[in-house]
């Protein structure tokens, strides 16, 4: 009867009176003989319908949907909960979906425009047969085999380059599909103009190039961002000049994004021009960073070894991945007078290593309820060995 | 000869076999009688429902489609039959007195010496604040919580005796105990902070 277990259980007393309520036994035959003598003759039906409706339907407000087996306390109480990061997962695994029907599509047209058996038969035959005037027979008087004698013997014998070049060829067209695909969007510039007033301390010492830049081009982030492919401090500030192509297009994308999410002022590359040597580019300044820090700690951003992995992981993140599962956790202690507390520490890879609990929770299944719910949170990731936090799971 | 099902005794009564019905009513009357006695707190009305509910039933074996169980069929008739007349009384019953027909089956069985967990002053003692806590629900947690608490049957069941999800019974469920709880805590029958999982 696990499903009549839950964070409201009367204790083991108060349940067994429960489950075992009497009931003052009767002359049950009696009953029954008298039942009996009242059923109707025939069965006509005579039951109101609104006795066989359903005495007590779905309210409004009332949940609806069945808990699953491993459903937390907070599912079985019929709140319905959505992370935000299992919305943007959804909408991920949406997009890659929809491109991979893309690619599907793609691969069945290029299969349609490559040319059939058929009709590789025939252009070869078409071939042969222009071909065959110049080809001497091999002997005179031998009899000249028929067409369609000599068809299979010529698919057979055939040269493959042409089927081998028309599979190359859709192939090749297929995986520039998936290709196009897999990048980002493709930039579309949004240019601003810039008023070439010369401001402060952000203009750097070489100021040829950037002065000569009359537009701005602010390039948008890539649709999805993975942090693992946002520039280092050993990312290039430049592009190099060649033909348009998608993974350049990519690789400048991300750099302007970097660079415009720099406080400091740094050059601003502009998509179609020539790129300044790096030696040229301005050395970033890191004195307006610090400055423009607010001064609560905990309102600071992790610290950051420029665009590298944090250290640690930002109270605030912590604060917010923390958030997310809280409620969970709180449904957990549900009828609990005091607040217990819980030490939740975070392994490197932004996974929660363990969590312990202490307070009233201690040692309860709502403990293990709340190392469930907590245990569940995630961070991004982070340079340090771990890192804990201590958080207070308050009762509903 | 193997115990009929209850299906094949339907269908039985179906075809006109008035034994069929009156072994199925026998099979169920105790928990029918109960489920009707914990709903309206009055033994003469929870016997009238009991009857009714088997009399309807019969009248209507043609219209049981076979879709769920017989005996939540049943049950659901007993319930509609129990709201029913909860709905057409005058006056609500407030208090639970001291010849409550609940309380009164408590204390025959402790007599009896059967399985009460606890003793005699105890368990009638913890047995009434029950019934108060039981009575201070709303008409749809307490028939919910008599379903699955006391009768014992799955969210699944429940959920067809009363016409919604097995979702629902199961949040009804975990309402129902929540406010029992807290009624119990105030009264000091369960220690504040107590968790249930024993």
């Amino acid at each position: 009867m696990s499903e009549r277990r839950s964070s409201a259980d009367l204790g083991p007393n108060l349940e067994a009176v429960l489950s075992g309520f009497p009931f003052p036994e009767r002359d049950w035959e009696k009953d029954a003989t008298a039942v009996e003598a009242k059923l109707p003759t025939s069965q006509s039906g005579e039951a109101h319908a609104a006795l066989l409706a359903a005495p007590l339907p779905c309210e409004p407000g009332e949940p609806s949907a069945a808990p699953s087996e491993a459903a937390t306390p907070l599912a079985h109480s019929g709140v319905r909960t959505q992370s935000l990061a299992d919305m943007a997962r959804r909408s991920v695994e949406n997009k890659q979906a929809a491109e991979r029907e893309m690619a599907r599509k793609s691969l069945a047209l290029a299969a349609q425009q490559r040319p059939s058996a058929e009709e590789a038969l025939a252009l070869r035959e078409a071939v042969n047969s222009k071909a065959a005037p110049s080809v001497p027979p091999s002997s005179a008087g031998a009899p000249r085999p028929s067409a369609a004698a000599s068809a299979p013997q010529a698919a057979s014998t055939a040269s493959p380059w042409p089927k081998l070049a028309a599979a190359a060829g859709g192939i090749a067209l297929a995986a520039g599909v998936l290709f196009w695909l897999r990048q980002p969007a493709p930039p579309v510039p949004l240019v601003s103009t810039v008023v070439p007033t010369p401001t402060s301390e952000a203009k750097p010492s070489n100021v040829d190039a950037p002065s000569a830049v009359p537009t701005a081009v602010a390039q948008p982030a890539p649709n999805g961002v993975d942090p693992n492919s946002l520039p280092g401090e050993s990312a290039p500030k430049t592009v190099e000049p060649a033909p348009e192509k998608p993974s350049a297009a990519a690789a400048r994308a991300s750099a302007a994004s970097a660079a415009s999410s720099r406080p400091s002022a740094e050059k601003i590359v502009l998509e179609d021009e020539p790129e300044s040597p790096p030696a040229a580019a301005p050395a970033p300044v890191e004195k307006p960073v610090e400055k423009a820090l607010p001064p609560d700690p905990a309102l600071r951003p992790a610290d950051s070894t420029g665009g590298a992995v944090p250290t640690k992981p930002s109270t605030g993140a912590v604060q917010a991945a923390l958030g997310a599962v809280m409620s969970g956790a709180r449904h957990c202690v549900a009828g609990d007078d005091a607040p217990s507390s819980a030490v939740v520490v975070f392994t490197s890879d932004g996974h929660v290593q363990s969590v312990s609990v202490s307070g009233p929770a201690s040692g309860q299944s709502s403990g293990a309820c709340i190392q469930a719910q907590l245990g569940r949170a995630r961070v991004q990731p982070f340079a340090a060995a771990s890192f804990s936090f201590k958080a207070t799971v308050r009762p509903d | 000869m193997s115990k009929r099902t209850d299906r094949e005794l339907v269908d039985a009564a179906r075809e006109g076999d008035s034994e069929a019905f009156g072994a199925l009513m026998r099979r169920h009357q105790k928990r029918i009688y109960r489920l009707a006695l914990h709903l309206l707190r009055d033994s003469a009305e929870a016997e009238d429902a009991t009857q009714e509910a088997f009399v309807r039933a019969y009248g209507a074996l043609d219209r049981f489609d076979g879709r769920s169980e017989a005996f939540t069929w049943i049950y659901r008739i007993a319930v509609n039959l129990s709201l029913n007349t909860i709905r057409a009384r005058k006056p609500a019953r407030k208090a639970v007195s001291s010849d409550d027909p609940r309380l009164e089956g408590a204390l025959v069985e402790t007599r009896a010496g059967s399985a009460s967990p606890l003793g005699n002053s105890e368990s009638r003692e913890l047995g009434r604040a029950l019934c108060e806590g039981l009575d201070a629900l709303s008409d749809t947690l307490r028939t919910t919580l008599i379903l699955v608490g006391i009768d014992g049957l799955r969210h699944a069941q429940a959920g067809e005796v009363l016409g919604c999800p097995a979702g629902t019974v199961a949040w009804r469920v975990h309402e129902a105990r929540k406010k029992l709880k807290a009624f119990l805590v105030e009264r000091g029958l369960v220690p504040r902070g107590e968790e249930g999982a024993a």
